[in-house]
């Protein structure tokens, strides 16, 4: 799956340690998904989506078109 | 630099290790030496047991701490790794299991013992947490499934 977390955190000049404590997770959840490596769960899809004031589906794509 | 998540995570890791040891090994600093020199002391057996029961308890509420303090990518990745890790080295003993217990060791230096008691005990020894893990595992997936109807 990919996603635009590290356009997003980078256009509000955030490091992943700020945007780890924003979504209440560790450094490494952050880099993980940042580079597809780790899908999060939905609660915290949620909440990345919550903190970016953007639907879901705007950060994450699934990569089916 | 460590999240203050992470820093929590271990340091219940480390109260669990550290507390548990203590709780596990203090009876022997008040107990000293026992006074006969029989192998069987039931008041050490009794007093030992409780011990290490509660150092275990001890250590399982740190675990708990420690669990809900991980992150669910913590969580997936202490999943896999208790599931594949534990497994896969679970299978690796068998091997060993079977090379001890037709007697391989006493084969490769033969001045060590073997016999059938050794032999049961090393039986009892290499499958106590072997059925255990596997009852535990059967509990704790029976519990996921039912909490989940």
């Amino acid at each position: 799956m990919k996603n635009r977390l590290k356009v997003l955190r980078a256009e509000r000049d955030w490091s992943q340690a700020d945007l780890a404590a924003r979504l209440d997770v560790s450094r490494q959840s952050v880099n993980a998904i940042e580079t597809g490596k780790y899908d999060p769960n939905l609660p915290l899809a949620f909440r990345i989506a919550r903190l970016f004031d953007q639907p879901i589906e705007a950060i994450f794509q699934d990569g089916r078109g | 630099m460590v999240d203050r998540r992470t820093a929590r995570v271990w340091e219940y890791t480390m109260a669990a290790i550290v507390g548990g040891a203590i709780i596990m090994l203090a009876p022997v600093a008040f107990l000293g030496r026992p006074a006969t020199r029989s192998l069987i002391h039931p008041d050490r057996i009794v007093i030992m047991t409780i011990a290490s029961a509660l150092a275990m308890g001890w250590a399982l509420v740190f675990a708990t701490l420690s669990w809900r303090r991980f992150d669910e990518f913590a969580k997936e990745g202490s999943k896999f790794a208790w599931y594949w890790g534990g497994s896969i080295g679970l299978a690796a003993t068998a091997p060993a299991y079977v090379f001890i217990g037709l007697g391989g060791l006493h084969w490769l230096w033969p001045s060590m013992p073997v016999g059938l008691p050794l032999l049961r005990a090393f039986v009892i020894g290499y499958c106590l947490p072997l059925f255990s893990q596997m009852i535990g595992f059967a509990v704790a997936l029976a519990l996921w499934r039912a909490a989940r109807r």
